[in-house]
């Protein structure tokens, strides 16, 4: 999923007060702030919070964008942080009741599998850690290169490059035995 | 290349289309001859297909900009003071190097003037309290005598000259 580059004009626009210039920016930029949001909330309430909170912070820091990196790099690192520490301060009370919902989930699919179920994707997603998850999301989902990936997280590409496979090698093993269970 | 290497490569760059086109005609060529790792290219090239390709993108409720505008401009209408506080020191810090250099040297300048005046205003007044104590011990004593004349014969202060008179 390519989203275009922001026009630095519009950039500039917006860091001067622009709100119609600000709302451009939205438009180009939301679907992917929202999807990994999502991904990483797995719930639309939170996944609008995050976002929210993200364009919230791209507008106050918009006057400290230095045209170093590209926009969308930026913009994705300050989507990632926010949804790392948005994980964070959510309670275990939270984390338990997901866990218990993908526990359900599965015992679900066991007795009526479908692979191609979306529900599927968020049940195997849940079981990664956090870091491998956003590796599979930027690149799998949002369809984003080795190098984007390793500049959004901070990361080298090796690092991206073992999560990733960490990650493959867990849902492949995980995939198997859910087949197993069914068959 | 061993197995295991290979399986590594399709499972990472070989899957993601990040192999350059050497590493890939060598990954390629152990495919056409080993059909443990051609199989599992097989199973992780189907996984992706069943699994991701089908992910369909969430498109985000049309409310979520008109709650964003709506923060916007309710943090614009009331700026706290700690903000102003911040905007002064962050513009302040963005005024141009050379601007910033200049400035520092001028406050640099004045600060060691001032300095230097008030360090020879005390020096002057040491010396001259100096002076007049060892002339009214060296008079005590009667070793000096005050050498004033008429128009450096002084009373005091011009006040206490008043009353005197």
């Amino acid at each position: 999923m390519a989203t275009p580059e922001v026009d630095s004009a519009l950039i500039i626009k917006a860091s001067q007060g622009d709100i119609r210039a600000f709302e451009e920016i939205y438009k180009i930029t939301s679907s992917f702030i929202y999807n990994v949001a999502f991904r990483f909330a797995r719930n639309n309430k939170d996944a609008e919070e995050i976002t929210q909170e993200v364009f919230l912070r791209i507008y106050k820091n918009l006057k400290s964008f230095r045209f170093r990196s590209s926009f969308k790099t930026w913009a994705y690192r300050i989507t990632v942080n926010t949804a790392i520490n948005f994980k964070k301060q959510i309670s275990k009370e939270e984390d338990k009741r997901l866990a218990f919902q993908s526990n359900i989930y599965a015992e679900s699919l066991n007795k009526n599998i479908n692979y191609k179920d979306e529900g599927f994707v968020e049940f195997l997603l849940g079981r990664l850690t956090p870091e491998q998850r956003l590796c599979i999301v930027l690149r799998e989902i949002q369809g984003l290169r080795y190098k984007e990936i390793s500049e959004i997280i901070g990361i080298n590409i090796n690092t991206v490059r073992s999560r990733l496979k960490r990650a493959r090698e867990k849902l492949l093993a995980l995939k198997k035995e859910i087949a197993k269970d069914v068959l | 290349m061993s197995c295991k290497k290979i399986k590594d490569i399709l499972i990472t760059d070989y899957l993601d289309g990040e192999l350059d086109l050497n590493k890939k005609v060598l990954v390629e060529r152990h495919l056409e001859v080993c059909s443990e790792c051609k199989a599992f290219k097989e199973e992780l090239s189907k996984f992706r297909a069943d699994i991701f390709q089908k992910v369909k993108p969430v498109a985000p409720p049309d409310s979520l900009w008109n709650d964003i505008r709506n923060q916007l401009t309710m943090n614009e209408n009331a700026p706290s003071l700690r903000l102003r506080g911040s905007v002064f020191f962050r513009d302040l810090l963005r005024i141009p190097r050379f601007a910033l250099t200049f400035r520092l040297i001028g406050v640099g300048v004045l600060a060691l003037a001032i300095i230097m005046v008030t360090n020879l205003n005390i020096e002057r007044d040491i010396r001259l309290q100096k002076k007049d104590s060892l002339e009214y011990f060296g008079a005590l004593v009667g070793e000096f005598e005050y050498n004033q004349s008429e128009d450096e014969l002084s009373y005091g202060t011009l006040i206490e000259e008043y009353f005197l008179i």
